[in-house]
C-alpha cells in the first residue's frame, strides 16, 4: 500500500523539510530523533508521481539512515553497522520469530511495531508484549519501534526468540490522542487540552465503578460518590457545574457508542435506593485508553450531549501474534468504614442525666422522679422513646447500673463503643478477569470475561456482575475493516441500602441509638409475648411484628430491614458496535458505524408482613421494569489533502442518527393478604407504575484540520442537529467550533536544553442541547384511580412553552504546554471560560403563582478558571530507579449570571434545615437557611438569654445565607516510584472549600450521641456570646458583656436542634475540604528470567489500599466527598444520614499464559 | 427526516383537553378530603382541640412551622378550576353548555378562596395567574377585606347564571349530582358563611351579606349536605380522611384531645361512643372509658405520658375500615347553616331573635342524624340540658351555639378553627408547651416559605402588614373576638 505517489522538488532542503512534504502529500507520520536528522546534510529531491519507497530511497541515499514504513508511521533509524556475514546456522526464511518487548523496567509495550527491515512485512505486539511473525525470505534484521522509544533493530540470527527492551526516547513525543468521534491526533496538533490516561493508570487498586478512578487525576475533575453501598453510582463533573436542571455530568462514549449514563429513579433526599449508574457497569479491565474531552472545546463534534464534556472510552482489542494470548488477573480487597461519627461513650438513654421512668417491685411502672420522691424499691425503667424525650443519651453515666430496657430486659447499663463494627460487615469484593486474545495479520479478536463479587458493608448486600466482552477487527478486503464488538453485562444486586432520610436506612438507627443500648436486644428483632407483656410506651405492637426501638417513625430495626425487607435487581445490558471502514484511496475514507446500547432493569423490592413503616404493618411490595435503549447510527468520510508544499488540509464529513426509547412498567401493592407470597395480586391495594420516552435526534457535521509546516494547526468543526424534541420552527440548531495551536519551539526553531517543547493554543466553541421530550405542551393527568367510578383529571403543575430553543454553551479556552529541562518536567495550562445560555429551565414559581414552574430558556450561567498540571521526572538513576511526579490543580469560578426576567432563585434542593439555590450574582449552590437562627448583635456575638443563660433564636423560621457548596479549588498529587520490578504509587486528593449541611449531625445533636455533646454535661456549659437585655419593645439587644451563667449541655443542644423541625440551620454546617490519601499501590513483576520457558510467561503481583486516610478532614463525623444521596442537583450540599465511604485494602495477581 | 418528529414528542400518558367534570370531581374530592387527613389533623385539628398531635408533631406544639402544604394545595385547587374557565369551557359562558357549568366552578372556587385566605389573612387574589399562558410570577397580596368584598360580589354573580335548563355536571359533581337548585342552596348558603364570618371586623357588610342570603333558599335538610362520598372497600385514597389516617398514618397522632372527650362526656353526648374508642388500658381493666389526650405537652409531661391511658378515634366508626355504610366527608351541611342561622337570628338579621332557639335545635338534631352517628331521636335528657337558650345571656347563647358547632365540625379542622377563632367559643385552655407562641393557642397558619423564597418582595409587604409579622399569634383581619 505505498502507491500512492508523490511529486517534489526541493533543493538543499533539510531532511525535516522534505518528511513535512511527504507528511502534507500522504498524511504518514514520521517517526525519527532529532540528532540522528541533524546529522544529515541537505539533499536535493526531484520526483514526479513517485512512491513514498522510491522518494525515502532518494532522500536516504548515501545517509546512514534507514527507514521502515509501518502503517502509516515512516520511522527513520540510524544505519545499523553492516551485519556479520549470515552464517549457516541463521534461520531460513519462512522462521516463526516469536518474542516480548517491555520497556526499561520490564513493563510488557503493547502496540509496538516489529517489522522485518527493508520491508513492509510486520506485525505489532499484543497487550502484553508479545509478538510473533513469519520471516520474509531475504530478511536480515528485524526493527522494533514505538512512538517514545528509540527503535531498535536486532540482526537475525539463530535464535528464533527475541525479547527486547527498548529504551525510552524523551525527544520524540509525538504523542497520539483519541479526540471526538474517535478521531486520532497528535496531541501538539490540539487547540484544547485533552487527558488520556491508560487503562493501566486508571487505578491498582480496583474500583468497581471506574469513573471514582479517574479522582484527583485529572486537573478540572470532581468525582463524588453516593455511599450507596456495592456497585453504587459516581458523580463527576468538569470543570464546574453547568447545568440548574440536569445533573453536569459528562457524556460517556464507549468505542464511538454513547453510553446511557442516567440513574434512573434515584434516592431522593426522603429514600429510595441507589441502583447504579451506566459507567458503573464498565469493566475497567477492557480498557484500553480514556480520554476526557473537557468541555465544548474538545467536544464539540458531540452535540448537545457534550456540553458538560466527554469521556472517551476505548477498549483493547486483539493483537496479532503467535497462537493465543492468555492473562488472568484476580483481585480480592477488604473494605471497612474510613470515618464513622465520633461518638460519646459516657452517658446513656434517659434524660436531665436520669432514667426517665422506674418499674416499682410490685410491676408497675412509675416516672423517675416520682419514684425517687416516695423512696420505691425496684429498678430503672427505659420507656419506648418517640423524638429525644426517652430515647436520648442525656441519660446518666454508664457506671453498670442495672435497669429495666423498654422490652422488659434486665440489663447493665455499660457502653456501646462498636455498635457499627457489630453491625455492619467487612466489605469483601473479588474480581477475577479473563481474557484470551489473538489473531492473523487479516483477523484479530479479544475475549474478555470478568466476574465481579461484593459482599458489601451493608449485611445482605450483595453485588454480582459479569460481564462477556468480545470484539475482533478485520481487514475483509485490502480495503475493507470491520471492527465488531458486543458487550453483555449481567448485573445482580441484591439489598441495596435505602439511603438519606428514610427510616430503613441501616445508617438511621446508629446515629440516634442511645449509647448504652446493647444491639444484642435488636438483633432480637421480633415481638415476643414476654416483650409485650414488659414493654413500656409502645401501643398496638403484635408479637411477631417488627420490634422498633422507638415508636415513631423514623426508626425502623436495622436487624429486621436486612432480615425481613428485600430489594432485589438485575440488570442485562448488552454495548453493541459494528464499524465497517472503507479507504477509497490514501487519502479518502469511509467509516459507518452503528451503535446500540440496550438494557433491561427489573426490580423487586418487598417488605414483610410486620413491618412497622408499611401501611397497616402489613407489608408492602414494588416491582418495576425498566427498559432503556439508546441506538446511533453514523457515518463519517474523512479526507487529506495537500495545497502547497507547507500547508496540509484534512476534512471530515458526517452525519449521525441518534434514537432513545425508555419504557417503564410496574406494580405497587400494599397489605399482604397471605404471608411469604411477593406477588402483586397478594395485596389488598395496588397501583401501577409506567412511563414512555421517546426521542430522536439526527446530525450533520463537518470537521476541517489545516496544518502549516507542522507547527501551525487550525481546527473548524460544524454540527447542526434536529432534535424531535423542540418545535419544528425551532428544532434545528446550528453550532461551530474553531481552534488553534503554535509549537512555538519548532515555529521559532528553537533548540534549547531548557526549553525543549513549548505550545501556545486556544480555542472556541458552542455546543448546543435540546432538552428532554413532551416539554412543550401542558397537559391533564388522569388520577390514577377514579373515586367511585368517577374518574378525576388535573392540569400539569408546569406551565410550558411551546416556543422553547435548545440551550447553548459557549466556550472559549487558552492554555500552554511547556516541557523543560530535557523533557524533564512538563507544565500545562489553560484557562477556560464557558457559559451557558437558554438553559431549559422549569422555575420554580410563589405556589401563589397558580403553577410550580414554568418551564422557559432561561439563564446564562459562567464557569471560567484555570487547570495546572505539572509533570516531571525528579529522579531518574542509571541503576533503573525512576520517580515520576505529577500534581493538578483545577480552580473553578462559577456564577449565576442570570435566570430570567423576574426569577431571583432556582431551587436546587432543600432539606429541613436548608435550601440550595442558584441566584444571580451568585455562585451555583447558595445554602440558604430554612430553619431558625440565632439572635446576634451587630458584631455577630450571639445573643444570651440572662434568665435560662440559653441562647435565643428567632421565634420562627428565617432565611440567612449560610455559604456556598462549590469548592475553591481541587487538585491531585501522584508520585510514582520504580526501581527494577516495583512499582510504587501514590495519590492523593485534595478539595479545598465549599460547605455541606448534615443531616446527621442534626441527629446527633438532638439525640446527644456524639463526643459534641459531652462538654457541660454536669451542668457547667457555658454558651458563648453576649448577655441579652430585653427593650421595652420586647426585642432583645445585647448588652456586650460575654455570658457566664452555666447551664446543662442537655438544654443548650435542645436549643441548637430540638427535634427534625426545629434547628438552628448554622450549627449544622461543615467544611467540605479535605487532602485525602485517596491510593497507595505496591507492584511488583516477576523478572522474566525467572520464568523464561515456563508456562507462564509473565506474572505480577500488587498490594493496594484505597481512602486510606486523611491529611485533612473538617466534616464532623462523614466523609465530605462521599456525603451525597444522589449524583444529581438535589443532593448538592446535603449530607443526609450517610452510609460511610470505604476504606479498601486488597491484593491483585495477575498471570499470563 | 425529521417527519414524524412532532408526533413522537407528543406526551404518552397524558392528553392537551379534556372535560370540564374531570377536573371539578379532582378539585371537589381533594379540597374535601384534605381538611381532615393527619397533617391538617395534628396541625389545626390539635389547635382547636379535637386532636392531641404529639412530640412528633412539632406544630401542635406551638413550635412555628410554614404551612406550605396547605398554602400549595389551595393555590393548586385554585389552578384547576381556573383551567375549567380558561381552557375546557371558555367561550361559553353565555352558552346553556357552559354558562351552569361555569357558575358552579365559580362557586367551588370561592369556597376555596375562602378558605384559604380564613387561614392565613392577606393573600394573592387579583393578581393570581388567570391564563397559563400569562403567568404572574411575582402576585401582589390583597387585604383580606378586599377579598371577601370581592368574593361576595363574584358569589352574587355566579348565582344568578344557574340556570336549571342549562347543561350541567351529571355524575362527576359528588356534591349534588349536577343538581342546580342545590347548587343555589349551596350558594346562599355559602354568602350566609361570608356574610356571618366577618361580622366583627366588617359590621355593615355582613349584615347586608347575610340579610340577603337568609331571604334566598338555603341547605334545608341533611339531603342538601354537601359531601363528597368515600368508599372503604376499594383504594386507600378511596377512604374517608380519618380512615386514610388510621391505615396509613403514623400511630402516635391517633388520640383525640382532652377538651373534645370531655365536653362530650360531660353532656353525656351520644356521639361519644362513636367519636372515641376508650382507653386501651380502661379496656383491660374492664372499666371502658374514654380519656382524652392534653395538647401542645411539655417535655416534662410528654415523659410521664402512657399512651394505652387515652382514646384514639372510635374503632367501629371513623377508625373502621369494613364499616358497613362509609361516612362521607361532609363539605357544608344543613347543620352548619342552621347553627348561622342561629347566630343570625341572634343578632336580628334576616330572623327574630326568638327563631334563633329553633335553628340552634335544627343544627343540633341535624348534627345528629347525621353518619356516622345517625341518631334521629335526641336522647330527652340531652334535649332537655342542651336545647334551651332560656335565661341566657346573648354571649351565652352564642357559646352554646358555637360548642354544639363545634362538635358537630369533627374531622373538618379549618373550618373549626376559623369558627372557634371568629368567636372565641368554645373556650379552649391552651396546652403547657410554651412553643413559638408563648403557651397561646395559633391564630393563623404561617406562610408557605416558598413566597418568602419566590415571592420575597410581596411577601415582605404583606407580612409588614400584619401586626406581629408572619407568625402563628398574628390575627387575620376577621379576627376581632378576644
Amino acid at each position: 500500500y505505498t502507491q500512492q505517489q508523490i511529486s517534489l522538488s526541493m533543493r538543499n532542503a533539510s531532511l525535516e523539510q522534505v518528511f513535512a512534504a511527504i507528511k502534507q502529500q500522504t498524511g504518514y507520520y514520521f517517526l525519527y530523533s532529532n540528532d540522528i536528522v541533524k546529522k544529515v546534510g541537505k539533499v536535493n529531491v526531484d520526483v514526479k508521481d513517485a512512491s513514498i519507497d522510491k522518494v525515502l530511497k532518494i532522500c536516504l541515499a548515501g545517509q546512514p539512515l534507514t527507514y521502515k514504513i509501518i502503517d502509516q508511521t515512516i520511522t527513520i533509524k540510524e544505519n545499523a553497522p553492516e551485519p556479520p556475514v549470515l552464517k549457516t546456522k541463521s534461520v531460513a526464511a519462512d522462521t516463526v520469530i516469536t518474542g516480548k518487548v517491555t520497556d526499561q523496567q520490564n513493563n510488557p509495550l503493547p502496540g509496538v511495531s516489529v517489522a522485518a527491515e527493508g520491508t513492509s512485512q510486520g506485525t505489532v505486539t499484543n497487550a502484553e508484549g508479545n509478538f510473533s511473525f513469519r520471516l520474509p525470505s531475504g530478511a536480515r534484521a528485524i526493527v522494533f519501534s514505538f512512538m517514545g522509544f528509540t527503535p531498535q533493530r536486532v540482526e537475525i540470527g539463530s535464535n528464533t526468540t527475541l525479547d527486547i527492551k527498548l529504551a525510552e526516547n524523551a525527544k520524540s513525543l509525538n504523542e497520539v490522542v483519541v479526540t471526538a468521534l474517535g478521531i486520532k491526533r497528535e496531541t501538539k496538533a490540539l487547540g484544547y487540552s485533552v487527558t488520556e490516561l491508560k487503562g493501566s493508570e486508571l487505578s491498582q487498586g480496583k474500583e468497581v465503578n471506574v469513573a471514582n478512578a479517574l479522582s484527583g487525576k485529572v486537573a478540572g475533575i470532581q468525582v463524588s460518590r453516593a455511599a450507596s453501598g456495592a456497585g453504587g453510582s459516581s458523580k463527576i463533573v468538569i470543570r464546574g457545574n453547568n447545568s440548574l436542571q440536569g445533573n453536569s455530568q459528562p457524556l460517556y462514549v464507549i468505542d464511538g457508542v454513547p453510553l446511557d449514563n442516567q440513574n434512573i429513579k434515584p434516592a431522593s433526599s426522603t429514600g429510595g435506593i441507589d441502583y447504579g449508574d451506566g459507567i458503573s457497569n464498565i469493566n475497567p479491565e477492557d480498557i484500553e485508553t480514556i480520554s476526557v474531552l473537557k468541555g465544548p472545546n474538545a467536544a464539540a463534534l458531540y452535540g448537545q450531549r457534550g456540553s458538560n464534556g466527554v469521556v472517551l472510552i476505548t477498549t483493547k482489542t486483539g493483537r496479532s501474534g503467535k497462537g493465543l494470548g492468555v492473562r488472568f488477573g484476580s483481585d480480592l480487597s477488604v473494605g471497612s468504614a474510613l470515618v464513622t461519627p465520633d461518638f460519646q461513650d459516657v452517658y446513656g438513654q434517659g434524660l436531665n442525666g436520669d432514667f426517665t421512668h422506674f418499674r416499682v417491685t410490685d410491676g408497675r411502672i412509675v416516672t423517675m422522679a416520682d419514684a425517687k420522691a416516695q423512696g420505691l424499691q425496684g429498678m430503672p425503667k427505659m420507656s419506648a422513646g418517640r423524638d429525644r424525650i426517652t430515647r436520648s443519651s442525656w441519660g446518666a453515666k454508664m457506671e453498670g447500673q442495672e435497669y429495666e430496657d423498654q422490652w422488659g430486659n434486665i440489663l447493665k447499663m455499660t457502653p456501646q463503643p462498636n455498635t457499627y463494627k457489630d453491625f455492619f460487615n467487612t466489605e469483601k469484593q473479588l474480581i477475577n478477569n479473563l481474557s484470551v486474545d489473538g489473531g492473523t495479520d487479516k483477523v484479530n479478536y479479544r475475549f474478555s470475561y470478568s466476574n465481579t463479587h461484593v459482599n458489601g458493608y451493608v449485611p445482605t448486600n450483595t453485588l454480582d456482575r459479569n460481564t462477556f466482552n468480545l470484539r475482533t477487527q478485520a481487514n475483509i478486503t485490502p480495503k475493507l475493516q470491520l471492527d465488531a464488538k458486543v458487550n453483555y453485562i449481567f448485573q445482580k444486586g441484591q439489598n441495596r441500602p435505602t439511603l438519606s432520610d428514610a427510616s430503613d436506612n441501616p445508617a438511621y438507627l446508629f446515629i440516634s441509638q442511645p449509647r448504652s443500648m446493647p444491639l444484642s436486644t435488636l438483633a432480637a428483632y421480633t415481638w415476643t409475648a414476654q416483650d409485650i407483656a414488659r414493654q413500656f410506651g409502645y401501643s398496638g405492637v403484635a408479637v411477631g411484628q417488627e420490634k422498633t426501638y422507638a415508636t415513631n417513625s423514623s426508626t425502623a430495626n436495622p436487624y429486621w430491614t436486612i432480615n425481613n425487607t428485600r430489594n432485589t435487581d438485575r440488570r442485562d445490558r448488552i454495548i453493541g458496535m459494528l464499524r465497517l471502514s472503507y479507504d477509497f484511496t490514501k487519502w479518502l475514507k469511509l467509516s459507518a458505524r452503528g451503535g446500540t446500547d440496550y438494557y433491561t432493569d427489573q426490580r423487586l423490592r418487598y417488605r414483610t408482613i410486620g413491618t412497622y413503616q408499611s401501611q397497616n404493618r402489613n407489608g408492602d411490595m414494588e416491582e418495576q421494569v425498566m427498559r432503556v435503549r439508546e441506538d446511533n447510527f453514523d457515518v463519517l468520510l474523512s479526507s487529506n489533502f495537500n495545497l502547497g508544499k507547507d500547508i496540509t488540509f484534512g476534512l471530515n464529513a458526517g452525519a449521525s442518527h441518534q434514537q432513545r426509547f425508555m419504557r417503564l412498567t410496574g406494580n405497587t401493592g400494599r397489605e399482604f393478604i397471605v404471608p411469604k407470597l411477593y406477588v402483586i395480586n397478594n395485596t389488598l391495594t395496588n397501583s401501577y407504575l409506567f412511563d414512555l420516552q421517546e426521542s430522536e435526534i439526527n446530525s450533520v457535521y463537518a470537521s476541517g484540520q489545516f496544518g502549516f509546516r507542522n507547527y501551525w494547526f487550525v481546527d473548524l468543526s460544524a454540527r447542526n442537529d434536529w432534535s424531535s424534541t423542540l418545535s419544528p420552527k425551532n428544532n434545528s440548531f446550528f453550532y461551530p467550533s474553531v481552534s488553534t495551536s503554535l509549537i512555538l519551539t519548532d515555529a521559532l526553531d528553537i533548540q534549547s536544553d531548557v526549553l525543549s517543547f513549548l505550545k501556545v493554543r486556544g480555542s472556541w466553541a458552542q455546543a448546543g442541547s435540546s432538552g428532554n421530550p413532551y416539554q412543550l405542551t401542558g397537559s391533564y393527568s388522569l388520577d390514577q384511580f377514579t373515586h367511585g367510578g368517577q374518574p378525576m383529571a388535573s392540569f400539569s403543575s408546569t406551565i410550558p412553552d411551546p416556543n422553547l430553543k435548545n440551550e447553548l454553551t459557549t466556550s472559549v479556552e487558552f492554555g500552554a504546554d511547556v516541557r523543560l529541562l530535557d523533557n524533564r518536567l512538563g507544565l500545562s495550562f489553560t484557562y477556560y471560560n464557558a457559559s451557558t445560555k437558554n438553559q431549559i429551565l422549569d422555575v420554580p414559581l410563589p405556589p401563589s403563582a397558580k403553577f410550580e414552574f414554568r418551564r422557559i430558556n432561561a439563564g446564562e450561567i459562567r464557569n471560567k478558571g484555570i487547570e495546572l498540571t505539572l509533570s516531571g521526572t525528579p529522579l531518574k538513576l542509571d541503576n533503573g530507579f525512576t520517580w515520576e511526579s505529577s500534581f493538578n490543580l483545577a480552580r473553578n469560578r462559577n456564577m449565576v449570571v442570570s435566570l430570567t426576567e423576574g426569577v431571583e432563585t432556582f431551587l436546587l434542593g432543600a432539606d429541613r434545615g436548608v435550601n440550595v439555590l442558584a441566584q444571580p450574582g451568585k455562585p451555583f449552590g447558595v445554602l440558604v437557611s430554612n430553619g431558625f437562627a440565632w439572635l446576634k448583635d451587630e458584631q455577630g456575638r450571639r445573643l444570651i438569654d440572662p434568665a435560662t443563660g440559653l441562647p435565643l433564636r428567632t421565634s420562627g423560621r428565617v432565611q440567612v445565607e449560610l455559604g456556598n457548596v462549590m469548592p475553591d479549588w481541587t487538585g491531585g498529587f501522584f508520585n510514582s516510584f520504580r526501581y527494577k520490578g516495583f512499582q510504587l504509587t501514590g495519590l492523593i486528593d485534595i478539595r479545598q472549600g465549599g460547605m455541606l449541611y448534615s443531616q446527621s449531625n442534626r441527629e446527633e445533636l438532638i439525640f446527644g450521641t456524639t463526643k459534641k455533646t459531652l462538654a457541660g454535661r454536669d451542668g457547667t456549659y457555658v454558651a458563648s456570646g453576649v448577655v441579652a437585655a430585653k427593650g421595652t419593645n420586647g426585642e432583645w439587644t445585647g448588652t456586650g458583656q460575654a455570658n457566664t451563667k452555666q447551664v446543662k449541655a442537655q438544654d443548650y443542644w435542645n436549643v441548637v436542634a430540638n427535634d427534625k423541625e426545629s434547628v438552628v440551620s448554622e450549627e449544622m454546617m461543615n467544611d467540605a475540604s479535605y487532602v485525602s490519601m485517596r491510593e497507595i499501590s505496591l507492584g511488583y513483576q516477576l523478572p522474566s528470567s525467572l520464568l523464561a520457558g515456563k508456562f507462564i510467561k509473565r506474572a505480577a503481583i500488587g498490594l493496594y489500599g484505597r481512602n486510606l486516610f486523611y491529611f485533612q478532614r473538617k466534616t464532623d463525623g462523614f466523609s465530605p466527598e462521599a456525603a451525597a444521596f444522589n449524583v444529581n442537583n438535589s443532593s448538592l450540599g446535603l449530607e443526609s444520614t450517610s452510609l460511610p465511604m470505604m476504606r479498601n485494602f486488597g491484593v491483585n495477581l495477575n498471570i499470563e499464559f | 427526516c425529521t417527519k414524524d418528529f412532532e408526533e413522537m414528542n407528543v406526551p404518552p400518558t397524558s392528553v392537551t383537553d379534556i372535560d370540564a367534570g374531570l377536573l371539578l370531581s379532582k378539585v371537589q374530592k381533594d379540597a374535601a378530603f384534605v381538611e381532615g387527613n393527619e397533617r391538617a389533623n395534628i396541625e389545626f385539628g390539635s389547635w382547636i382541640q379535637h386532636w392531641a398531635g404529639g412530640q412528633v408533631a412539632p406544630v401542635s406544639r406551638y413550635i412555628q412551622q410554614p404551612t406550605d402544604g396547605v398554602w400549595s394545595a389551595h393555590y393548586t385547587l385554585l389552578r384547576n378550576l381556573g383551567q375549567i374557565r380558561n381552557q375546557s369551557l371558555k367561550g361559553k359562558e353565555d352558552d346553556p353548555t357552559g354558562r351552569t357549568k361555569l357558575a358552579i366552578a365559580r362557586i367551588m372556587e370561592i369556597s376555596v378562596w375562602q378558605r384559604l385566605t380564613d387561614l392565613f389573612g392577606d393573600i394573592p387574589f387579583s393578581a393570581t395567574t388567570e391564563d397559563a399562558g400569562d403567568v404572574n410570577n411575582k402576585p401582589t397580596y390583597d387585604s383580606q377585606k378586599d377579598v371577601y368584598t370581592k368574593l361576595i360580589a363574584d358569589l352574587d354573580a355566579a348565582i344568578a347564571k344557574l340556570n336549571a335548563t342549562d347543561l350541567s355536571y351529571g355524575n362527576a359533581d359528588f356534591y349534588y349530582k349536577g343538581s342546580v337548585d342545590k347548587w343555589k342552596r349551596f350558594g346562599n348558603s355559602l354568602k350566609l358563611r361570608l356574610g356571618l364570618r366577618i361580622r366583627y371586623a366588617d359590621a355593615a357588610l355582613a349584615e347586608k351579606t347575610v340579610r340577603e342570603a337568609m331571604a334566598q333558599p338555603l341547605l334545608a335538610s341533611n339531603a342538601d349536605n354537601a359531601a363528597v362520598p368515600t368508599f372503604n372497600n376499594a383504594q386507600t385514597t378511596n377512604a374517608h380522611p380519618v380512615l386514610q389516617q388510621f391505615i396509613g398514618g403514623s400511630s402516635d397522632l391517633r388520640y383525640l384531645a382532652a377538651a373534645l372527650v370531655n365536653t362530650l362526656k360531660a353532656k353525656k353526648d351520644p356521639r361519644l361512643p362513636l367519636i372515641a374508642e376508650p382507653s386501651v388500658t380502661s379496656k383491660a381493666a374492664g372499666t371502658p372509658d374514654y380519656f382524652g389526650m392534653g395538647v401542645a405537652l411539655t417535655d416534662a409531661q410528654l415523659l410521664g405520658l402512657i399512651k394505652d391511658n387515652f382514646s384514639t378515634a372510635a374503632m367501629s366508626t371513623y377508625f373502621n375500615r369494613t364499616l358497613a355504610t362509609p361516612i362521607p366527608c361532609y363539605v357544608f351541611t344543613y347543620a352548619d347553616v342552621s347553627f348561622f342561622k342561629a347566630e343570625a337570628a341572634l343578632a336580628g338579621w334576616g330572623a327574630t331573635v326568638a327563631d334563633a332557639e329553633t335553628f340552634y335545635q335544627d343544627g343540633i338534631k341535624a348534627a345528629m342524624a347525621m353518619l356516622p352517628y345517625n341518631i334521629t331521636t335526641v336522647p330527652p335528657a340531652y334535649v332537655t340540658a342542651e336545647f334551651s337558650f332560656a335565661g341566657l345571656t346573648e354571649q351565652q347563647k352564642l357559646e352554646k351555639i358555637m360548642t354544639q358547632k363545634w362538635i358537630m365540625l369533627f374531622g373538618r379542622d379549618y373550618e373549626a378553627f376559623s369558627e372557634w377563632r371568629r368567636t372565641g367559643y368554645p373556650v379552649l385552655t391552651p396546652g403547657a408547651n410554651q412553643g413559638s407562641t408563648n403557651g397561646t393557642i395559633p391564630r393563623r397558619a404561617v406562610y408557605s416559605s416558598l413566597e418568602g423564597l419566590l415571592n420575597s418582595t410581596n411577601y415582605k409587604t404583606a407580612v409588614a402588614n400584619l401586626t406581629g409579622g408572619d407568625n402563628y399569634t398574628s390575627r387575620v383581619w376577621w379576627d376581632k373576638r378576644p
